[in-house]
């Protein structure tokens, strides 16, 4: 991206072939520097409880991180649909049903109650 | 991405790429047909640009009215350090280390602007940059 911007700001591109908007991020930051940020508090004793929502950074985060070693230091809350990939380590996690997690989800959607169901 | 951007322009941004309107394009390791946000509709848009439509009597690929001609074709240059999509498609590919994309990178911008001095890596062929720089109006 860094490479790429002066080419179509010298080939006039802007606004032809390529076009910047606002970010569509609420908090636009660089997501890897907030991790490692986290990581130095957890780390300092700074953070006693940490709520997850969603995802598996134990998983996730890059290894050198360790993160989920780091995080026996504080009080975990996960809140996710993956109970398999739930971090063991939280003291409690809340499962969050699955998009797909309601019967009949991969079906058509019913649009007319079908006369079985109507008697 | 984000940091990039922040270099380039002073914030950080959203970019939209328009393939539909592009008539060559230059991808540096980025597999936008499959991997960047949004590669569904750059596939699409990008695929569009492939089909030729013409209004010649007896084809059956003329084109909708909400359509316009299109007699030409894109043409795809790709640089990447790993197979992907996007290189599967290209009509000209060069395999690089991920750690000489910025050294492929440098070459083409000098060759805009008409400095020099950065070293092309070994297996890229100094005509392939040509071609990438050569402009459809300036053979």
């Amino acid at each position: 991206m860094r490479l790429s911007m002066p080419f179509n700001a010298a080939l006039g591109n802007v606004n032809q072939t390529v076009t910047y908007t606002d970010p569509i991020e609420v908090n636009p930051e660089n997501q890897l520097e907030s991790l490692k940020a986290l990581m130095a508090e957890i780390k300092n004793g700074q953070v006693k409880t940490l709520l997850m929502l969603g995802g598996n950074p134990a998983y996730t985060a890059p290894s050198d991180m360790d993160f989920g070693n780091a995080i026996n230091a504080c009080r975990c809350v996960s809140i996710s649909a993956s109970s398999m990939m739930r971090l063991r380590r939280c003291a409690s996690g809340i499962c969050r049903r699955h998009i797909l997690w309601r019967p009949g989800a991969m079906r058509a959607p019913m649009t007319a109650r079908s006369p079985s169901f109507s008697r | 991405m984000r940091e990039g951007a922040k270099i380039a322009l002073g914030s950080p941004v959203n970019t939209l790429y328009h393939f539909e309107k592009a008539d060559r394009i230059l991808s540096l390791d980025a597999d936008f047909l499959q991997s960047l946000p949004g590669h569904l509709r750059y596939s699409r848009k990008f695929a569009d640009r492939r089909r030729v439509r013409t209004k010649d009597v007896g084809r059956t690929d003329q084109p909708k009215p909400e359509q316009p001609a299109n007699e030409t074709m894109n043409r795809l240059y790709v640089v990447e350090s790993t197979a992907t999509i996007t290189g599967a498609m290209a009509d000209h590919r060069v395999p690089v280390r991920a750690s000489q994309i910025e050294a492929v990178a440098r070459v083409i911008a000098e060759k805009l602007s008409g400095w020099s001095g950065t070293a092309l890596p070994a297996n890229v062929p100094a005509a392939w940059i040509d071609a990438v720089r050569q402009r459809p109006d300036r053979p």
